[in-house]
């Protein structure tokens, strides 16, 4: 793994409301342009992780974070999100609330208008970002009468025209329908490869996250329990059910036929299923 | 439920009022207001000026038929507005007619009339105004205008938020007619509490949309810096024409109403 | 201290009592109006006597209430807030909003011109309709949400005056008229839980009789001074839209608030959006 672009070393986060920490020393290094994907059942802290990497907690969302939390060099701790223009894009869960404006242009224009940026460079990225993810036939929309998958995808656009080196994904995918999920996914798929962005994303599709992500973390009351590739975190049978995730489809055939005691590979994508099992 | 007219809002479109510079648009509907005021004691000469917001109203792509709902919605208090001005110069001028207590004279009726456009003749116009401009530009607009960028941007906000908060309080309350609830019935307290099922699930979304609001203008940096505007408006040779155009219209509509001679 | 307090409960409960019976006085009076004079109701409706009979007696009192009202929505927007020790500067000034500030007045305001917009009038009596259930929301964003919420039942009054089609010069009144319903049961109502006598008896003081005629002699005060560019004859402002304004803002405020303030009151704090919260936790 090359440099880290995130590292966060024995975080502590809370809310104002909550009655005790809901992250419990978390500690993480994401290496520059690899991408993690967070997992692990509901409740158990990856929106709360995200929001305090982007420094969004305790400086939106009232609460307080103990620990140290360092994103390409800016020490968040300190300087909250506001440090991190231009260096840290993130989107969320609900596609309706990320289109706040009436048209899509609108819309990408947003944060570096925001920014301050002169009107030329605010063009331009707009221009990269339609460009590079295909948005042409978006333009004349608006915004709601786009499909929910579609508007995640404006969403992250809108984010990515600040040309952020990190982008943080909270579960993009999931009040999508199939369609919706496959147009982000394949979008931030392509950020990886041919932008070179860091990525940590929560995401619980598994099949998907085993063939794109670098990292696999899962997350259990507040806690990283399980770090490494997706064949290290997938191989551990009984430690990936009983933190309640659900694993790869091949790998869960290798699992039922290890409870019966065949002594098998367990592969976690599908291809290595077709090896494994002889295909 | 009776759906009422979302007259003012926004609409996306392509038209020549659209295209024109909202400062050229908000200085039109206060020269229609001017003459208005000049013309308020003579309906006859506030005709021109009725006419050119039917105009307007059409060139917007909104159809003069709005000017006849936003009038036959607001009816019965139009109706009351105008008896009472009529009334009021019912000792004036020559006697038309007499209903009862009612006692319409020439002068009555062109007062009353008067009144009628100085009401309705802004509405119109501010109707197409708000219906043809973004609402990027009536915030770009409001921070001209000395308006706190903070304040230009939650008026622009909520703007953008009301069709799909319309759209909420709609469906919440098909689901709870659905389930029984009726709306029209019962003393004036219980119609009122039954509003109650309503209101309470709209201020949950709301509740819940606040901290994802929140987090989405943080994460686009609202309020981080002086706003640069993309499509700041840019004064055209249109612009220009419209603008003395309408200064001539008006300019001579306001006189004609304001000269006793006449 | 026991006979104080005894005393305190006994003016809460007065002044609920009193908030009702003005509620019910006015509906029931209306209605005794329209049988004596199905034509012409407001001839015959007490409100419309007093207001309108004592029109320059109005007139002035409105003029103080505007002047007072305007200075104070300009202050609170600059940070500023009137107290027993003098002018003092607080955190909740549109310059020191943060992006919650903004989310809670901007969604403050769809919410209310979203109800104010898609909800009919309520047909009280036949033929009548005015009673407007949403207004009752107006004091509750401003005693949960402090400035921001004011400022919401603000824009939000006039974004449904924008896309009903009535906007005017007239709407000026009606948009500082809704900051103040807002702005004095925030400001004046000491608890703002609902679930107290003395909550409750001050909302009912501030929040429904004072709110009533505050923000009817706003508005019509306006109305009458811009007659020249509104187009509303006198009558038309003393006799009908204040009684309008003050017989709805009470029995929807008397009826409602209270209500939608008991079950709401406890969400809101869940959240963390209850204002006095908000300024707690940004102080530590
Ligand atoms: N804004 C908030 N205020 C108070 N508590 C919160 C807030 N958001 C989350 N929590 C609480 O913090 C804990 C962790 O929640 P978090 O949203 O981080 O989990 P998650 O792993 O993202 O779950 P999900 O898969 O449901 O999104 C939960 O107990 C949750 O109730
Ligand atoms: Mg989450």
């Amino acid at each position: 793994m090359g440099p880290s672009s995130v590292v966060v070393k024995d975080l502590y986060a809370r809310y104002a409301v909550s009655e005790s920490w809901v992250l419990k020393g978390v500690n993480l290094a994401v290496g520059r342009g690899s991408m993690l994907v967070l997992m692990g059942p509901s409740g158990c802290g990856k929106s709360t992780l995200l929001y305090a990497i982007a420094g969004l907690l305790p400086w939106v969302v009232p609460g307080e974070v103990k620990g140290e939390i360092v994103v390409e060099g800016v020490d968040v701790a300190r300087s909250g999100y506001r440090g991190l223009a231009g260096v840290v894009g993130i989107v969320y869960q609900n596609p309706e609330m990320q289109v706040v404006t009436r048209s899509v242009y609108e819309e990408l224009a947003m944060a570096p208008e925001n920014l301050g940026l002169p009107k030329e460079e605010v063009m331009r990225r707009v221009e990269w970002v339609v460009e590079a993810l295909d948005l042409e036939r978006y333009l004349n929309r608006d915004p709601q009468s786009l499909s929910g998958g579609e508007k995640q995808l404006i969403a992250i656009a809108s984010v990515l025209t600040m040309r952020p080196r990190v982008l943080l994904l909270d579960e993009p995918t999931s009040m999508l329908d199939h369609k919706g999920a496959r147009l982000v996914l394949e979008t931030v798929e392509q950020l990886k490869r041919e932008h070179g962005l860091t990525i940590i994303a929560a995401e619980h599709r598994v099949e998907w996250a085993v063939e794109v992500a670098d990292r696999v973390a899962v997350m259990s009351d507040g806690a990283i329990v399980m770090e490494g590739s997706p064949e290290e975190v997938f191989s551990r049978v009984e430690d990936v059910e009983r933190y309640g995730v659900r694993p790869p489809g091949a790998a869960e055939v290798a699992y039922e036929l290890r409870r019966r005691g065949f002594e098998v590979r367990v592969p976690v994508r599908l291809r290595e299923a077709f090896e494994v099992f002889g295909l | 439920m009776e759906a009422l007219s979302l007259g003012g809002l926004y609409v996306e479109r392509k038209t020549p009022f659209h295209e024109l510079d909202p400062r050229a648009k908000i200085a039109w509907a206060l020269l229609v207001l001017a003459a208005s005021v000049a013309t308020q004691f003579d309906g006859l000469k506030a005709l021109p000026v009725f006419a050119s917001t039917l105009a307007a109203l059409s060139l917007s792509g909104l159809g003069a038929g709005l000017a006849l709902l936003l009038i036959v919605n607001a009816s019965a208090f139009l109706a009351a507005v105008t008896l009472v001005w009529a009334g009021a110069y019912s000792s004036q001028g020559v006697l038309l007619l007499a209903l009862g207590p009612l006692r319409l004279t020439d002068v009555g009726l062109k007062v009353a009339f008067g009144k009628f456009f100085l009401i309705m003749n802004p509405v119109l116009a501010f109707a197409a105004l708000f219906a043809s401009t973004r609402p990027y530009h009536l915030m770009w607009a409001l921070e001209k205008l000395g308006a706190p960028p903070k304040v230009a941007l939650t008026f622009t906000l909520a703007l953008n938020l009301l069709p799909s908060t319309v759209k909420a309080v709609r469906e919440v309350t098909e689901a709870q007619v659905a389930r029984g609830l009726a709306l029209d019935r019962g003393s004036v307290v219980q119609r009122l509490r039954n509003y109650v099922p309503i209101i309470v699930p709209m201020i949950a979304k709301l509740l819940s949309d606040v901290w994802d609001l929140s987090m989405v203008l943080a994460s686009r940096y609202a309020g981080y810096a002086r706003r640069t505007y993309v499509f700041e408006p840019r004064w055209s040779a249109r612009d220009t024409v419209f603008t003395v155009l309408s200064l001539l219209l008006y300019g001579g509509v306001a006189a004609w109403g304001l000269a006793p001679w006449w | 201290m026991a006979e104080k307090a005894r005393s305190s409960k006994a003016l809460m409960v007065l002044a609920v009592v009193a908030g009702l019976a003005v509620a019910a006085a006015v509906v029931y009076d209306f209605w005794r109006a329209l049988t004596v004079n199905p034509e012409n109701p407001w001839a015959e409706f007490t409100l419309s006597k007093i207001f309108f009979g004592y029109r320059n007696l109005m007139f002035a009192v409105g003029a103080v209430v505007w002047v007072l009202g305007t200075a104070i929505f300009v202050l609170e927007l600059a940070g500023r807030t009137v107290t027993r020790r003098g002018l003092e500067r607080n955190r909740m000034g549109v310059a020191e909003w943060s992006v919650i500030d903004v989310a809670l007045a901007a969604l403050s305001a769809a919410v209310y011109g979203g109800l104010l917009a898609a909800t009919a009038p309520i047909v009280f009596v036949p033929g009548f309709t005015w009673l407007r259930p949403a207004n009752a929301l107006a004091p509750l964003f401003g005693m949960f949400f402090g400035i921001p919420g004011c400022l919401g039942a603000a824009i939000g009054n006039l974004i449904a005056d924008i896309v009903g089609g009535f906007f005017g010069v007239g709407s000026f009144g009606g948009f500082i008229g809704n900051f103040l319903i807002a702005y004095l049961p925030y400001k004046f109502v000491r608890d703002h839980s609902f679930s107290s006598a003395s909550s409750i008896g001050e909302f009912y003081v501030w929040g429904v009789l004072a709110q009533a005629f505050v923000s009817a002699t706003y508005i019509c005060w306006w109305l009458d001074v811009a007659e020249a560019l509104v187009g509303l004859p006198l009558f038309v402002v003393w006799g009908i839209i204040a009684p309008i304004i003050f017989s709805n803002n009470i029995v929807v405020n008397a009826v409602l608030s209270p209500v939608l303030g008991r079950v709401l009151f406890p969400l809101i704090k869940g959240r963390g959006l209850y204002w006095k919260d908000r300024i707690k936790a940004a102080q530590v």
